[in-house]
């Protein structure tokens, strides 16, 4: 899966690019169905919360114009899965409760999740990073790595496991963690 | 001081990674080189990028 910037991708899908559109959807669908998951929606709804947010998108991208000047992509991204995720969950009310209650309730609900919302993006992107990495590196680059840093293996049987030296382990360590973070860089432009 | 210790180089040696010939060289040059102490700390701090990632990794397989 190709890890582009948000303008290049979403210039990409309005062209009406299939492959973008692929990559657009399986960009965003695991952020999308964890949102769903914070909000305690089913998995159906999950699903279909997917569905919505993308058919929205699909919807306007003939006229939505990305401009970095005017917001964040990831703003305007949590506003469409808020405002769908509301509409799930607005269709769940059975009048035993009053539905100007129920309305706040869910609003208060949507509020609260929200404020997560920076740190859930954040950690996306970390994750489709991760994912690039492993497309861009050498094999052996991006399992010393993740024995070293995330797995948290001592150097030494790292580099027995991998028969390299220490030395060669941290430094495909380090070519790892800049590469992430140019990945990272280039992804939240 | 015009040499300085890689990145690599200053990991290895944080983690108590490299043999006890380059570990005498690095405590003795970091006595005397703040560029590479900088970078020392810089790298405790790169910890934190990595503990972001692996939360996030760790969310991906649940």
């Amino acid at each position: 899966m190709a890890f582009t910037t948000n303008g290049t991708l979403l210039a990409a899908v309005k062209s009406g690019d299939e492959i973008s559109w692929e990559t657009f959807y399986n960009m965003y669908k695991p952020l999308i169905l964890l949102k769903g998951r914070d909000l305690h929606l089913t998995p159906d709804e999950r699903e279909e919360l997917v569905q919505n947010v993308m058919l929205s998108f699909f919807k306007s991208s003939g006229t939505f114009q990305y401009d970095r000047s005017k917001g964040r992509f990831r703003d305007y991204l949590r506003q469409v899965i808020h405002n769908k995720a509301c509409d799930l969950m607005l269709r769940r009310h059975d009048h035993e409760v009053p539905e100007e209650k129920f309305r706040s309730d869910v609003l208060e609900v949507l509020a609260q999740s929200d404020r997560h919302w920076e740190n859930e993006y954040q950690e996306h992107l970390l994750r489709q990073a991760l994912q690039e990495l492993r497309n861009t590196v050498s094999p052996l680059v991006f399992q010393a790595f993740s024995m070293l840093a995330l797995e948290n293996i001592p150097g030494r049987k790292v580099a027995e496991t991998l028969d390299i030296s220490t030395n060669a382990a941290y430094v495909y360590k380090h070519e790892a963690l800049k590469k992430l973070k140019q990945l990272i860089a280039e992804a939240e432009e | 001081m015009n040499f300085h210790l890689s990145p690599a180089r200053l990991d290895a040696y944080r983690h108590h990674d490299s043999p006890a010939v380059s570990r005498a060289y690095c405590r003795l040059h970091l006595f005397f080189c703040s560029k590479c102490r900088m970078a020392l700390a810089s790298l405790k701090e790169s910890d934190k990028f990595v503990d972001q990632i692996k939360k996030a990794a760790l969310r991906d397989k649940k």
